[in-house]
């Protein structure tokens, strides 16, 4: 009944993220372009059968706050990592590909990881084990091995931050590892 | 203003000279796919800033057309080039 | 100069700055993955930056909301692209590792 519970939930986030789109899309608020949307993301649903997006089942707002303010710190200074090593040399630039294993087994917090670290300073995804929860990670610039090791720091510190910030069913379980 | 303008579109022009010399040279179908991507935002981009300076809003929505068709135009050919050099 | 052109004449010039440093990088780094990082995130905070210098230029909240609906994307969309096209290249085996100091996937 849970499960059930949180699949409805999931829809009707997913349905209300689509609505806020097409009323942005329109640029105005009235009664026409509500009835509007409301029919589009009905026809939507029935004809294309949106998947079902993982949920979180609690959500700390001071944490998530927190989490979205580094993400966008890290996208600030990552572009200045990456420009500056594309205006000094570029030609010398090396990198990495370091494997991490995740902690959680969570399909949102893994998304939220795998997004952020894309846009983090220097790493990027290239592969993703949904079974083992283990992430292939493009790193730059990287020059030695414990260079490689503060770059997979920095992407378990991400992690946790996104599990204190959303807390889901598929990590809460008592027999996880 | 148009001090301002001039300066962004140029920075703006040589970013998208820049991504073609890249999109000419290969040397993999990904670098190439890779270039197309940066070149929708910056067409994105340009055109946002062309919106300010004939103060015309109705651009916002071909805004919207063009990040989604760059987005899955990217998306759909890395799969299929990916496909292809896997096939041989 | 208003408020509002104070803002579009900071942001839209360090926008296009952030955009052109991208696109150098997407020129001149040696391989694949590096050129990778330059096309994702200089270009995503340029257009980020370029968008909200735009915006007070609009002249109305409601002709401005596209242009969140557009950096929101943005932020979606960059990650999942550069994901896209590195881990084809990946697997296609397009990625040189003359230019990586380690691989812990060699071994595999």
């Amino acid at each position: 009944m849970n499960a059930a519970l949180r699949r409805t939930g999931s829809r009707l986030g997913m349905a209300g993220w689509l609505l806020a789109v097409w009323l942005l899309l329109w640029g105005r608020i009235d009664a026409l372009t509500v009835i509007g949307g409301v029919i589009a993301v009905v026809l939507a649903y029935a004809v294309s059968r949106l998947p079902v997006v993982p949920l979180a089942a609690r959500v700390r707002p001071v944490r998530l706050a927190e989490a979205a303010l580094e993400f966008a710190w890290d996208l600030v200074a990552s572009s200045i990592v990456i420009g500056w090593h594309a205006l000094r040399a570029p030609r010398r630039i090396q990198g990495a590909i370091i494997e991490v294993d995740a902690r959680s087994r969570s399909e949102i917090i893994l998304l939220a990881v795998t997004t952020s670290i894309s846009l983090r300073p220097g790493t990027l995804l290239v592969d993703l084990d949904w079974d083992r929860s283990i992430l292939r990670i493009h790193a730059m610039p990287v020059r030695s091995p414990r260079e490689a090791g503060a770059a997979r720091d920095g992407v378990l510190g991400t992690e946790r931050r996104l599990m204190r910030a959303l807390v889901t069913p598929d990590d809460t379980r008592p027999e996880e590892r | 203003m148009s001090v301002v303008y001039a300066v962004t579109m140029a920075l703006l022009g040589a970013a998208v000279l820049m991504t073609a010399a890249r999109l000419v040279q290969g040397p993999s179908t990904f670098d190439r796919i890779m270039a197309v991507d940066v070149l929708s935002v910056l067409l994105v981009c340009g055109i946002a800033v062309h919106a300010a300076v004939w103060g015309e809003p109705a651009h916002a929505a071909i805004l919207v057309v063009i990040a989604l068709l760059g987005f899955v135009g990217s998306v759909t050919a890395a799969r299929l080039a990916a496909q292809r050099e896997a096939g041989g | 100069m208003s408020p509002g052109d104070i803002v579009s004449a900071v942001l839209l010039p360090l926008g296009a700055a952030f955009c052109a440093v991208g696109a150098l990088g997407v020129l001149r780094f040696p391989d694949l993955l590096t050129r990778l990082h330059a096309a994702t995130k200089p270009q995503t905070i340029g257009l980020v930056l370029v968008l909200a210098g735009v915006a007070p230029q609009a002249g109305s909240v409601t002709a401005a909301t596209p242009l969140l609906l557009v950096a929101v994307f943005q932020l979606i969309t960059a990650p999942v692209a550069a994901q896209t096209i590195g881990g084809a290249a990946y697997r296609a085996g397009a990625v040189d590792p003359g230019h990586l100091v380690l691989d812990e996937t060699a071994g595999d």
